[in-house]
């Protein structure tokens, strides 16, 4: 298959409580209205792709991705809890495992993967197309409550390695640092338990996060350098899992309830407007999909 | 509740909301500030614009700059490589205090949101 020059890839398999076709809906088509590089990917499977065609007309399926990748996917067991709210928790499959593969999957040769609950609302990482850099991917990050994330989502230990999201990340399919990249965070993948030892980071949930920081440090000669580039503005924002949305006023303007983390009931409120954000909780971003839908449809 | 203390816990609770607006407002700036340049990413922060300018009026014409992720890049063009940063500047500023000046004039902890409950 010839590839395309430039263009956005997404990633959605179902698990029965959580509709990522919808997401991967959402996801594309805020690609479609805030960014110039929006030729849109999505990867999937059967599952998946039946349900989009349930939810879309045939006209808005075109209008919303250019490009489907469906697999026939045995997905390995993941159980992740997941929290919607402060007040309510729910266990799930979480279809991470074969993440690293976008590498060989991507049809583009320069290629930016966004997470589905990533929500694009401006056109700050358009740059990045437009530079020569390899690989990038976002290090810091802060809440829409203006919170730092939790220590384990800084470093992989308190006195360890930095972290560095996978939820959106950039390469070139040309890149032979990026081809070693995808390739160690494979390898880690399947030596996790290993690597969780050597690096001393907790839980039993697959991160890929914990993975793509693995590889990023193995490259840099175990060391800090910049052989993974910073996406544009360097900070990602994201609302935690026990944040919800209160109002959806366009694809880019979004009111959440955010509790302060370590005393749950104190809530505030939050406008973000004309920004990027990683939406951890889903739930409540789907709770919205049918005003968000008329919103992208209109 | 005694009203007194229930009018400082509704003040105390719009002076959060109102200061992680504000913050809101500046992470948005920061993000306009970025621009890409000769294959590489910079950001438009004062020092930047105004060296390039004490360039200009030194009738430089190429000079080696730390991009945002500390690669030095040969600029060649430093009159265009200005323009770019002074309208990212000036852009992201100007999105700024307007969103400041309209929340500067909410009185309610709502309307700094913009929620109409």
């Amino acid at each position: 298959m010839s590839k395309f020059d430039r263009g956005v890839l997404l990633i959605a398999y179902n698990n029965g409580k959580i509709s990522y076709e919808k997401l991967a809906i959402i996801a594309a088509s805020n690609v479609k209205k805030h960014m110039k590089n929006n030729h849109v990917t999505l990867l999937t499977d059967v599952n998946t792709f039946e349900a989009l065609e349930r939810e879309l007309t045939p006209e808005q399926f075109a209008v919303t991705f250019d490009h489907i990748i469906v697999e026939k996917i045995e997905h390995e067991r993941n159980t992740r809890m997941h929290r919607d709210s402060p007040w309510t928790e729910f266990s799930t499959q979480f279809n991470n495992k074969n993440k690293h593969s976008i590498y060989q999957k991507s049809p583009y040769n320069q290629t930016l993967m966004i997470d589905v609950d990533y929500i694009v609302g401006n056109n700050s990482l358009d740059v990045i197309f437009d530079t020569d850099y390899e690989l990038a991917m976002y290090k810091d990050a802060i809440s829409v409550r203006n919170y730092k994330p939790r220590i384990w989502e800084q470093k992989l230990h308190p006195d360890g390695i930095d972290m560095w999201w996978s939820t959106v990340v950039y390469w070139r399919s040309d890149s032979e640092v990026a081809r070693l990249f995808f390739g160690i965070w494979e390898h880690v993948k399947e030596n996790y338990q290993y690597y969780k030892w050597l690096y001393k980071f907790p839980g039993v949930l697959f991160r890929t996060d914990y993975a793509a920081s693995i590889a990023a440090h193995i490259l840099n000669g175990h060391s800090i350098d910049n052989v993974v580039a910073e996406l544009p503005g360097k900070t990602m924002r994201f609302s935690e899992q026990i944040d919800d949305i209160v109002e959806i006023n366009s694809l880019s303007d979004y009111v959440l309830l955010c509790p302060d983390p370590k005393e749950l009931w104190k809530n505030i409120c939050s406008r973000v407007k004309n920004e990027n954000i990683h939406v951890m909780n889903k739930l409540a971003i789907l709770r919205h999909y049918d005003k968000i839908k008329e919103l992208i449809y209109e | 509740m005694d009203d007194k203390l229930k009018e400082a816990l509704e003040f105390s609770n719009y002076r959060l909301t109102l200061n992680n607006q504000k913050l809101n407002l500046k992470q948005r700036m920061n993000t306009m500030l970025t621009i890409g340049y000769s294959n590489s990413m910079f950001t438009a922060t004062l020092e930047l614009i105004n060296f390039v300018q004490h360039l200009l009026d030194k009738n430089i014409e190429q000079f080696v700059f730390i991009d945002d992720n500390e690669n030095p890049i040969l600029i060649t063009a430093l009159a265009d490589f200005h323009s770019k940063l002074f309208s990212a500047y000036t852009e992201a500023l100007n999105e700024y205090y307007n969103d400041h000046e309209k929340i500067k004039k909410q009185r309610t902890t709502k309307g700094l949101v913009g929620l109409n409950v």
